[in-house]
């Protein structure tokens, strides 16, 4: 017969394998650290002042706005100093994860020149950056070098356009954005890019706009490796990078007919069309994901790009 | 430890040699047929029951009128017979030799409480083996209906993730290291709803083995462990209809029809039209997919025994985007075996093909489709020879496969797993072949020993020793215990994700091994009603080469990255059962076991790692001829990955806007919450109107209202919101259910 009696104790052995979840929330102290440093002329873009974010890196849904100590940056060919200034932010920056996030920098960078002290106006491309802030007894370090501006050109051949522009110093890559293109925003490292006119009509502008954005090598490496934590920075985590932006409109030659498979994109591209505002409002900037054209076997060799 | 092929070849040759010389001289005896029957106490037949000469390898089974022969020597010998259901009795027969051959019959006493309980070890099948029959699978309550995978995490060893996924762990094994096969032909993933559910209709079924610790010979793998599952034998008529909230399903059985014994099962899902009534339609994300299901058998008896199988399961999404077609997955297979007995050899041979594809087109993108097909053959051959104490079997397998996955859609990030690209193409296949011999020794006084090994003779060269052996220790306790290296040449990217459907399956060059060692010791107290059998089974395993997906995070082209990594686990289950004289019966059994995976040689907790595991089951006869069943599980939360911080990724031109970057924390440094679960179940069974009745009243996960399940953790943050909590929980909410079932 069951002994009722011992029925508790098979609750009390249930208790055994009964645990809260462990270490499943984690809090980070280290400081967090945003400044993409650039120019003002970037082209048809109303001009915006530069502001760098500084934060602590908080839990994985909220992060908070940090003060420095001391926040300098100096351009390092002449030791001038940069116009900082404190907006005085605090608080949580606690955002819905699921959209874009919204975090208005706590330091932001003068529109123009101060006595010696060089406002964003004054940055100059080619030029080597560093960054020395301490904060809460973090001492965070950085170095970037800011692109010179790319100068695009529109060579017309044999109904064929490439764009071509000058390798600017201090770029490591090269985000292209044509409105003609239906690939949207694509990275390259080369200084030539063949349009091929071949967006859907719905959304060819009457004037076609081209923009090129140099990046620095942290840029780079910060948004093509979705496991780096950290690039151009010392002691903290995030981004301390440099972009410069070129913006051009081109024509359309009449006997422009769509060119080649837009499945030949690079991986990247997809990516890169969330990062890349689109270059026409309600563009939606369309691009396929890679196609790894092999056969293969996972257990033995990797895989071997064909196509 | 590998052995020298040349010293392999000598140890087995030396083996084979003592096992076929030494009892031979058995056969030098004049010999004379044993002709039996076996009945219940009331005269029925007792169809399939296995009959064997105790001491002997000679075993056999009842024909569907009871009867079965052997040849034997003169002598006494001693036949014991058994039925799942029955009380095993063993009678002695003395004959001399002679033309007229000798008659024997043998009387089992029914034994309801074998087929109580949720599994039972009154099984026909050999040793580390833990059978599910069809009765049991229908006492626990069910989720909608009975289902004999629902069954199974309620053994010892077998771990399930959650309510929300069918796959199964065995003994610290991967999900994909655990195969399913039908009478013994390979399938590839037959689930339904999403992995919730088996796709096989109880009633259909006479029961499933799960063997953890000891796979037949003929198999090559899975590393885990199978679960080996096997239709009804249609050796009557009958017809069994099922009602339940989630589907309607009838099963016919016609015995010597044309010669022939069909049998033929059907099931179709309709809680689909439910909750589209309640609200969960086509819209929600709760929608529940269209299932079918279907099998049929036939077998001839006779000189050449023949059956053929197919089987079919077919599920639907109700998610049409752009006019297109709807998500759709499933399985199809056909499968055919013969065997013939000529004196004291059997040979055999089966056949099957097995056809997976899951599908999908939207209408709103030319090309955004989703093409997975897996065609499986499968070709074994056998032969056995039987002496008196001893037992040579061998044999060949061959197997073809052939995978094309093809997708450019972001819905198979949804269909299979969300670290896999949205555009990409496979197309291999694979070519197997093998050979496998063992042999079995009876050793006297109840010892028996077996050993073998299957050799890989096309594709990698692998050469898989196994040895087992099994006897009584002490009065009322015995031992059974293994040791087998296993190879497996597929794998499967991951787990299957809550929600997913079928993952689709690589192959391997050169296999994912392991070496499996477990004993299970076993102490019986009583036989049928007050009986109380405890099982304590230490195991452990060493795993070589399993793959681990790595993603290329900045060559994204390069897919799927696996790389090879050692593994092991280990641990030990106490088992109980423990039935009354008034009908009651108590199981239960609490296991301790450890996944570990070394990885750039730190050695860190495996996906499924759940340290203890306690499951439980009641079963009371109440009054008015009800019986109140309840079923309770629960175990340590799994091992995950934390989001070790969120940092921002620019984006755009502005310096204000950012997307969120997750970083991991170390792999699988934290734990989920524990699972927990109690099921009610009330069912009562009559006759009236000329058939059986049954119905079953049911609430599960009565107490615990929800369990975390394995969160992806980049969802769960981006569905979190602005909320620091990490306590949501979206596991099975109670689910109260209803079954009718007549059987006439």
């Amino acid at each position: 017969m069951v002994k009722w009696r011992h029925v508790p104790n098979l609750g009390l052995a249930f208790s055994l394998a009964c645990s809260d979840g462990t270490g499943l929330v984690l809090r980070n102290e280290q400081p967090m650290f945003y400044l993409v440093l650039s120019r003002p002329s970037v082209g048809s873009a109303p001009s915006q002042p530069l502001a760098a974010l500084l934060a602590t890196t908080g839990t994985p849904v909220k992060a908070e706005y940090r003060d420095a100590d001391s926040f300098i940056v100096r351009r390092v060919r002449d030791g001038r100093l940069l116009a900082w200034s404190s907006r005085g932010l605090s608080g949580g920056i606690d955002t819905d994860p699921r959209a874009i996030i919204e975090a208005p920098g706590n330091y932001v960078l003068a529109r123009e020149d101060s006595g010696a002290l060089l406002g964003r106006a004054g940055l100059t491309g080619g030029d080597v950056y560093r960054l020395d802030a301490s904060t809460k007894g973090v001492s965070i370090h950085g170095e970037v070098v800011l692109p010179e501006d790319p100068r695009p050109t529109i060579d017309v051949s044999r109904g064929q356009v490439v764009v071509r522009w000058n390798r600017a110093r201090g770029a490591a890559a090269y985000l292209v954005t044509a409105t003609t293109e239906r690939a949207g925003t694509v990275m390259t490292a080369d200084t030539a890019m063949l349009l091929r006119f071949d967006a859907p009509d719905p959304n060819q502008p009457a004037t076609p706009i081209l923009r090129i954005i140099a990046l620095d090598e942290n840029y780079r490496r910060f948004i093509t490796d979705t496991t780096v934590r950290s690039a151009g920075l010392v002691n903290a985590l995030g981004l301390f990078g440099a972009i410069s932006v070129a913006e051009t409109t081109y024509q359309r030659p009449k006997s422009a007919v769509p060119q080649r498979d837009p499945n030949d994109l690079p991986w990247w591209s997809a990516r890169l069309t969330k990062l890349i505002p689109c270059p026409t409002t309600n563009d939606h900037c369309w691009a396929p994901a890679p196609i790894c054209h092999q056969t293969f076997r996972p257990g033995g060799k990797s895989c071997n790009t064909k196509g | 430890m590998m052995i020298a092929p040349r010293n392999q070849r000598t140890l087995f040759g030396a083996f084979f040699i003592a096992t076929l010389v030494a009892p031979s001289a058995a056969f030098c005896q004049e010999t004379s047929q044993l002709i039996g029957r076996v009945v219940s106490t009331n005269g029925t037949a007792i169809r399939h029951a296995e009959v064997l000469v105790v001491g002997t390898q000679w075993t056999t089974f009842t024909t569907s009128e009871g009867t079965f022969h052997f040849v034997l020597p003169a002598g006494e010998w001693r036949l014991s017979a058994r039925r799942i259901g029955f009380t095993q009795r063993d009678v002695s027969v003395a004959f001399q030799a002679k033309d007229a051959p000798d008659t024997v019959r043998i009387v089992l006493e029914v034994s309801p409480a074998d087929i109580q309980g949720i599994t039972t070890r009154a099984s026909v099948v050999d040793l580390l083996t833990t059978t599910a029959t069809r009765d049991n699978v229908r006492q626990l309550p069910a989720l909608g209906e009975p289902d004999l995978l629902r069954v199974v995490p309620f053994l010892p060893e077998v771990q399930q993730p959650n309510d929300m996924r069918g796959a199964l762990h065995l003994a610290g094994g991967a999900a994909d290291e655990t195969g399913m096969f039908l009478e013994g032909y390979p399938l590839q993933w037959p689930m339904h709803l999403n992995g919730v559910f088996g796709s096989f209709n109880v009633a259909a079924l006479d029961r499933a083995d799960v063997r953890i610790h000891h796979l037949p010979i003929e198999r090559s793998g899975p590393l885990g462990g199978a679960i080996e599952i096997f239709p009804r034998k249609a050796d009557s008529n009958t017809v069994d209809a099922v009602l339940t909230l989630l589907s309607g399903g009838a099963t016919a059985t016609r015995h010597h029809l044309a010669q022939l014994d069909i049998l033929a099962s059907g099931r179709v899902t309709y809680a689909d039209a439910i909750a589209g009534r309640i609200g969960l339609g086509q819209n929600s994300d709760l929608a529940i997919p269209r299932f079918a299901d279907a099998l049929l058998r036939v077998e001839r008896p006779g000189r050449i025994d023949w059956s053929a199988v197919g089987f079919l399961t077919r599920d639907q999404s109700h998610r049409v985007i752009g006019g297109g077609e709807p998500l759709t997955w499933g399985e199809a297979l056909f499968g055919t075996r013969g065997a013939t007995q000529v004196g004291a050899w059997t040979a055999s041979a089966l056949v099957s093909h097995d056809f997976a594809d899951v599908r999908f087109h939207s209408g709103l993108r030319p090309g955004d489709a989703i093409n997975v097909e897996q065609s499986w053959t499968a070709v074994t051959a056998s032969i056995r020879r039987e002496w008196q104490t001893a037992q040579l079997t061998a044999g060949v397998n061959s197997d073809f496969r052939r995978n094309r996955d093809a997708w450019n859609s972001t819905e198979a990030l949804a269909a299979f797993a969300d670290n896999i690209p949205a555009v990409f193409q496979y197309d291999d296949d694979q070519r197997l072949l093998a050979g496998f011999v063992e042999t079995a020794r009876e050793l006297g006084a109840g010892w028996r020993t077996t050993f073998g090994a299957r050799g890989q003779l096309a594709g990698a060269q692998v050469i898989a020793p196994r040895w087992s052996l099994s006897g009584p220790i002490a009065p009322g306790v015995h031992v059974d215990a293994a040791i087998e290296r296993r190879a497996q040449f597929d794998v499967q990217l991951s787990s299957i994700a809550n929600g997913g459907v079928a993952q689709p399956t690589y192959f391997l060059e050169y296999p994912r091994r392991s070496d499996n060692v477990a004993a299970e010791f076993t102490w019986r107290s009583g036989a049928g009603a007050g009986r109380t059998t405890l099982h304590l089974t230490p195991f452990r395993r060493w795993y070589r080469d399993r793959p681990l997906l790595v993603i290329d995070t900045v060559h994204r082209e390069r897919f799927p990255v696996l790389r090879r990594i050692n593994a092991n686990s280990y641990g030990g289950a106490l088992a109980l059962d423990y039935r009354t004289d008034a009908g009651a019966v108590v199981q239960g059994s609490y296991t301790y076991q450890r996944a570990f995976q070394f990885i750039d040689g730190v050695r860190m907790p495996a996906d499924w790692d759940s340290p203890h595991a306690l499951t439980g089951f009641l079963s009371i006869p109440v009054q008015w001829h009800w019986t109140l069943n309840i079923a309770a599980q629960a175990r340590s939360g799994i091992p995950t990955t934390p989001i070790a911080a969120r940092i921002f990724v620019p984006w755009g031109l502005t310096d204000s806007l950012y997307e969120a970057r997750y970083l991991d924390g170390a792999r699988n440094s934290a734990r989920l919450s524990s699972f927990n679960r109690v099921d009610f179940g009330l069912s009562r069974s009559w006759r009236g109107l000329g058939a059986t009745w049954a119905v079953d009243l049911q609430a599960l996960n009565a107490f615990f209202r929800e369990n975390a399940l394995e969160y992806n953790w980049r969802l769960f943050f981006a569905s979190m919101g602005s909320s620091e909590s990490v306590t949501s929980k979206r596991g099975l909410p109670i689910v109260p259910s209803l079954g009718i079932r007549a059987t006439w």
